[in-house]
């Protein structure tokens, strides 16, 4: 089920940044990861665990470009209007 | 705490709601986020290399608890969390139950992360001493090893907690804001160098490939059931329901984020600690393992070890709070809906504070810490215990949740656990869980792990249950309310209350409209019923 919609946001914040870098970051690490076990050893919670990271920074970059999407509708719309 | 709260004018305690996004979030973050220090060192000395899998297993389950309460609590954000899920879908004497299991889950939080926050605070002893004095042991009658220092640190710091609670601590939003926010920083730093500079997939892959093959499957049951304990605290998101702004829009994102992040950093932690150090260097140091960790991390061990040490320990004492706090919130929750005696929440005139429920349960904490320590491992034994009363507390929300789509099909979800089957039931469609029905089976399964694995939870756990069952019979017949039935409530008008205090007012309006037209069509079926019963009066 849908989350119940936000407001759409005025202004990007410090918390998106941080939420784009913790993104990038995570699927770096994920990458790195699988990459190590794959060349060293692998065993199945290496695998896991980077696919985990992967995941996870590609949701947050989604997130982060969904918001950014919003962002700029939103001056749009208020340009438009003004 | 209660200094944070209200009385309207009935006496009736109230929560003002100040917690924003973030705070709800990191609310939830000091509490869940806290318990892998306890519990990472415990999983791996039972399950050794399979602890990731232990880990997954037991988040897998947990996710689906998750989205569980997520559901719930934004249906009905009010203050009692679990029990008044299961008063609200299986009536007084299952909330009662779900009720005593989560009350013995908070005793034991306060003594469980007592313990482990004294643990980190031992990390320095070895260097100021010269010695570890944590591991100087005393003979006691028959009992022996027991860890005298350890044991009198604990009891420092649950007493401190005692105090300070009674004196009126102001439980600040912004507190848990910057120590969640610290903590999330912290870990995310110690796993991701981990994984970069100290990671050797081989050490790992090699310690997996020999508990695969030489692990007893009991010893992994343990570990697995053990391992539920890391993501334990879901309960204060509900309980910070009541304090929450706009909650129906806020707690389903903070929940599901929150959800993700502790399964990631558990399984995350478990798979970079075993491919830096072997498990038995865990089983011989549970009670600081994330220290461990991070100071084995290359260059910069040396000052990311004493400051997760630290860290650990404020969080943990953060999270033992958590329990003396829960304990109070809970227990204000049972007397409103007559489940216990309002005695308990007699708020002391000085300091403003329900100073009964925090003598009890703290001193509570404190005797279940004293007994732990007479058992060769404190911290397993409570690990026991509190896998014990949260598998039980999560197994009937998970009935109750089936049982709330049935009965209060009514009440808006502004979050509704996904895969639903449509059922019809009665006039009505109603969407039947399929997680939910997944996760109650998954949960079952953990319960029975815990029964059948822990010695001493099997034993202690129902006891206490037990108990707490004397007591309800005893209260209720003296004040002539059902032993096995409920209380008549008007659940309608109190949604509508909690939705309107909640500024909800779309959820209000939703509602208002599902309960007219279920009105409408009762009138109708009646209408339309009469008429042949009149024929067949006459007849």
């Amino acid at each position: 089920m849908m989350f119940r919609k936000l407001p759409p946001p005025t202004k990007f914040t410090i918390i998106d940044k941080y939420k784009l870098f913790l993104g990038v970051v995570a699927v770096i690490l994920g990458v790195v990861i699988l990459w190590r076990a794959i060349v060293v050893a692998i065993s199945p919670p290496a695998v896991m665990v980077s696919v985990a990271f992967i995941g996870f920074g590609v949701y947050r970059l989604w997130l982060g470009y969904t918001r950014l999407k919003q962002l700029k509708a939103n001056r749009e719309k208020t340009n438009g209007s003004g | 705490m209660t200094t944070n709260g209200s009385a309207d004018a009935g006496g009736k305690q109230e929560l003002r709601r100040d917690v924003t996004v973030w705070g709800s979030y990191t609310w939830g973050y000091a509490d869940v986020g806290a318990d892998i220090y306890a519990a990472l060192g415990l999983v791996i000395a039972a399950a050794e290399g399979l602890a990731p899998l232990a880990f997954a297993l037991a988040g897998v389950i947990y996710i689906l608890i998750g989205l569980g309460y997520t559901e719930l609590s934004s249906t009905y954000p009010v203050a009692g969390g679990g029990h008044y899920f299961a008063l609200r879908g299986l009536g007084d004497f299952w909330g009662f139950v779900a009720g005593a299991a989560l009350l013995l889950d908070y005793t034991i939080d306060i003594a469980l992360f007592a313990v482990a926050s004294a643990g980190y605070v031992n990390f320095f002893l070895p260097a100021v001493f010269g010695i570890n004095p944590a591991h100087i042991i005393i003979a006691l009658g028959p009992l022996h090893d027991i860890k005298i220092v350890w044991l009198l640190e604990t009891m420092v710091l649950i007493f401190s907690l005692m105090f300070i609670n009674i004196r009126g601590v102001r439980h600040s939003s912004r507190l848990n804001e910057i120590l969640g926010a610290m903590d999330l920083i912290l870990e995310t730093t110690v796993v991701m160098l981990g994984f970069i500079l100290a990671w050797h997939p081989a050490l790992l892959a090699s310690q997996w490939h020999t508990a695969l093959h030489s692990l007893p499957l009991s010893k992994f049951m343990y570990g697995s059931s053990l391992a539920i304990i890391s993501f334990v605290g879901l309960e204060s998101i509900s309980q910070a329901a009541q304090e929450t702004r706009r909650p129906a829009t806020i707690i389903p994102r903070t929940s599901i984020a929150l959800i993700f992040t502790v399964f990631i950093f558990a399984v995350g932690f478990s798979t970079v600690g075993l491919g830096i150090l072997p498990w038995q260097q865990f089983s011989a140091n549970v009670s600081d393992p994330v220290a461990q960790i991070a100071k084995s991390i290359p260059y910069l061990g040396f000052i990311a070890g004493p400051f997760t040490a630290v860290l650990g320990a404020t969080i943990l004492l953060i999270s033992a709070n958590t329990g003396v706090m829960g304990a109070s919130r809970l227990t204000l929750s049972m007397s409103q809906l007559h489940l216990v005696t309002g005695w308990l929440d007699k708020i002391h005139p000085r300091f403003h504070t329900p100073v009964r429920t925090i003598v009890i349960f703290s001193s509570m904490g404190a005797l279940e810490a004293l007994l732990a320590f007479l058992t060769p491992s404190a911290m397993d034994t409570l690990g026991n215990m509190y896998a014990f009363g949260a598998t039980l507390g999560y197994m009937i929300v998970f009935v109750s949740l089936i049982v709330l789509r049935y009965r209060d099909p009514y009440s808006p979800r502004p979050y509704k656990m996904p895969v639903n089957a449509k059922i019809q039931s009665g006039s009505n469609t109603v969407d039947f869980p399929v997680l939910g029905i997944l996760g109650f089976l998954g949960v079952t399964f953990i319960l029975f792990e815990v029964i059948f694995t822990h010695a001493i939870g099997r034993i202690a756990g129902p006891a206490w249950v037990i108990l707490c069952l004397i007591y309800y019979f005893f209260w209720r017949r003296r004040n002539h309310l059902p032993l096995f039935g409920s209380v008549k409530h008007n659940w309608e008008k109190e949604q509508i209350d909690v939705l309107t205090s909640a500024e909800e007012y779309d959820l209000v309006e939703e509602y208002k409209n599902a309960l007219a037209q279920r009105d409408k069509k009762v009138k109708h079926d009646v209408s339309k019923a009469a008429p042949t019963d009149k024929i067949h009066d006459n007849r």
